[in-house]
C-alpha cells in the first residue's frame, strides 16, 4: 500500500473506533465526500500535501503527509460538529507517536473553520489540518 | 592604533538584510507554486481565484482586490517576515471542498513545494557574508 493510503486507513480506523466520535458524528467517516443522504454531523478526511523524506542516496525513508479532517454539518447543528471537532482533536490532534504499525507521528497542524450554503441552508465545517509521519511499508 | 579589526558591522548588516530579502521571496515563490498548482489542478475559469493570491510584507503587497475578493490581510510586524494569502472569497471552497464537492487543494502543496526553496536560501546565507565588506 502506498504511504498515503497508509496514512488514510490509519485515520479512519482510528476515527471510526472511536465511539465517543460516533456519538457526536452518527453520519460516520468518509473520505472527500460524504454520500448524499447521510445523517449529520459527519466527518470528512481528504489528503492535502506532503513531502518525502530521503537519505543521502535518494531512497525514500519517510512521508510527512497532511491530511484535512473535518466535521460538518448544518449550522443548525453547530454544537454537534464542534464537539466532533474537539473529539478529534482529542484522538489525533497531539503530537504522539502511534504504538504500532507505520505511522509513526499525528499532530495537528491549523485549525480549519468555515461555512457554506448547501441549497438556501447554511452549513458549518471544523476540524484541522493533520500532519501525519510514515514509514516505508 | 587599530581602529577595527574584523568586519563584523558589514557581516551584521549583510545578515539582516538577507533575512529580510529570504522571507520576502520565499512569500514569492509560495505564491507562484500555489498558482501553478491551481493551474494543474483545473481550477481556472476566470483567472480570478489563481490571480488573488499575493503576498503581504513591510516593503509592500500586491493585492488587487475586486468584487469577489476578501479584505487584504494585516502586514506582518516583523521586518523578517512576509505572508501569502488568497483574495478570492471562493478559495477555501475549492481548497476544503464542500458539501458536494471534494476539496482540490492548492495552498499545502504549494506550500509544501516552496520548502525546498527555503532550505537553499537558508544555506546560502553563509555565502552571502563572504561577500559581505
Amino acid at each position: 500500500m502506498s504511504t498515503i493510503g497508509v496514512g488514510l486507513q490509519w485515520l479512519i480506523a482510528t476515527l471510526r473506533g472511536d465511539t465517543t466520535l460516533r456519538g457526536y458524528a452518527p453520519g460516520g467517516v468518509h473520505l472527500d465526500v460524504a454520500p448524499v443522504d447521510t445523517a449529520t454531523p459527519f466527518i470528512v478526511i481528504s489528503f492535502d500535501s506532503g513531502s518525502d523524506t530521503t537519505n543521502a542516496n535518494g531512497v525514500r525513508l519517510l512521508t510527512n503527509a497532511v491530511y484535512q479532517v473535518k466535521a460538518s454539518g448544518p449550522a443548525s447543528q453547530i454544537e454537534a460538529v464542534d464537539n466532533a471537532a474537539s473529539r478529534i482533536d482529542d484522538l489525533i490532534g497531539e503530537p504522539k507517536r502511534t504504538p504500532d504499525g507505520l505511522v509513526i507521528h499525528c499532530s495537528r497542524e491549523s485549525p480549519v473553520q468555515y461555512g457554506e450554503l448547501v441549497g438556501e441552508a447554511k452549513w458549518t465545517n471544523f476540524g484541522g489540518l493533520h500532519r501525519l509521519i510514515i514509514e516505508k511499508s | 592604533m587599530a581602529e577595527g579589526f574584523n568586519h563584523w558591522l558589514a557581516i551584521a548588516e549583510a545578515l539582516d538584510k538577507e533575512c529580510q530579502e529570504i522571507a520576502v521571496d520565499t512569500a514569492a515563490e509560495a505564491k507562484k507554486n500555489i498558482k501553478q498548482r491551481i493551474t494543474a489542478n483545473g481550477q481556472v475559469q476566470t483567472g480570478f481565484m489563481r490571480d488573488g493570491i499575493y503576498t503581504v510584507s513591510r516593503k509592500g503587497s500586491d493585492y488587487t482586490g475586486g468584487k469577489d475578493a476578501l479584505p487584504p490581510i494585516a502586514k506582518p510586524t516583523s521586518k523578517y517576515a512576509a505572508r501569502y494569502a488568497a483574495a478570492a472569497r471562493y478559495s477555501i471552497h475549492q481548497n476544503n471542498g464542500t458539501r458536494y464537492i471534494p476539496p482540490r487543494p492548492f495552498f499545502g502543496p504549494g506550500t509544501e513545494r516552496t520548502r525546498p526553496y527555503l532550505d537553499a536560501r537558508m544555506a546560502g546565507i553563509e555565502e552571502k557574508l563572504r561577500g559581505a565588506k
